[in-house]
């Protein structure tokens, strides 16, 4: 259960960003903050297929976690979000054609062992 | 001379290249001129400010959310009673209009920069959130937990000094059409 939980946390929430990164790169660069430039974003957010599956995916993830939360604690939760670190870059370089050179690597990986113990030594 | 400085000022305004946008040093003062003298002027705001308002938005939305939620008390129930009680806690409203903030913001980043960029670098909110509960919960911070902010501290300082962006927009959201992508 706890396993199927993580699962359930980890695919989704990689999903999620990377749909969440091509719609948002499709839609187009926000650079305008005020609060009508915001509202006629969300508007156009709402018709885009990609962000809706993947708030949809987030959504997933996030319920996934709260139940996973209700059975163990944080500290057997929050390390699965430090191997999707290393997943997700991976997807962002094939999937997004992102350039990873050697210094996001290494940094990417030093944050994801910095995650897993913050979680791992509370 | 004067138009070619003319034309400089239009393209700063209007159709600024990717680049320009992430590597912008346009003071604050001009921003906040421009805002306040006239509202068709784009609040724009730097990459860095962006990632600031998601940092913030996140580590005090899940902190006050999860206040909220545990002075409302357990809500796990089929009626959906519970939860439209559990929004007239004022820590509730709150922590949710500030995931709104994060969700619009991690969002909006994505549009600028790439994934591989964002995921390290908004890990800053996980030694936000272990610092804050050293220095206003009083809870003791393990010496794991403080080597693991070591260490996401390191890596986000690896992440930052490479390229924000590496693959193109495909167009600029809004009314003027983009083209400096390709």
């Amino acid at each position: 259960m706890k396993w199927l939980l993580i699962a359930l946390i980890v695919v989704p929430g990689t999903i999620a960003d990377v749909l969440n990164t091509m719609g948002m790169k499709r839609n187009g660069e926000v650079y305008d903050f005020r609060s009508r430039a915001i509202f006629r974003l969300i508007l156009s957010l709402a018709r885009n297929p990609y962000i809706g599956v993947g708030v949809l995916a987030m959504a997933v993830s996030f319920f996934a976690l709260m139940a996973l939360l209700s059975i163990t604690n944080l500290s057997f939760a929050v390390p699965a979000t430090a191997f999707s670190y290393v997943l997700e870059t991976a997807l962002a370089k094939y999937v997004l054609k992102e350039h990873i050179g050697w210094r996001r690597w290494a940094g990417t990986s030093l944050v994801g062992c910095g995650v897993l113990l913050v979680s791992l030594g509370v | 001379m004067a138009h070619d400085q003319a034309d400089f000022g239009e393209l700063q305004l209007t159709r600024e290249f990717p680049g320009r946008v992430l590597g912008s040093r346009r003071s604050v003062a001009t921003l906040a001129a421009a805002v306040s003298k006239n509202q068709s002027q784009p609040l724009r705001l730097k990459t860095r400010t962006v990632i600031a308002l998601l940092v913030a938005s996140n580590v005090l939305g899940n902190f006050t959310l999860s206040r909220g939620l545990h002075e409302v008390g357990r809500l796990v129930s089929l009626s959906p009673w519970p939860y439209i009680h559990a929004f007239v806690n004022p820590l509730v409203v709150l922590g949710v209009l500030l995931l709104i903030v994060w969700l619009i913001s991690q969002l909006s980043l994505l549009s600028r920069v790439d994934l591989s960029y964002v995921l390290p670098v908004t890990s800053v909110s996980y030694v936000l959130t272990a610092m804050m509960g050293e220095f206003l919960l009083h809870e003791r911070v393990s010496t794991e937990r403080w080597i693991g902010i070591g260490l996401i501290g390191l890596g986000v300082s690896l992440v930052v000094r490479t390229v924000p962006r590496t693959v193109p927009v495909l167009n600029k959201f809004g009314d003027r059409p983009f083209e400096a992508a390709q």
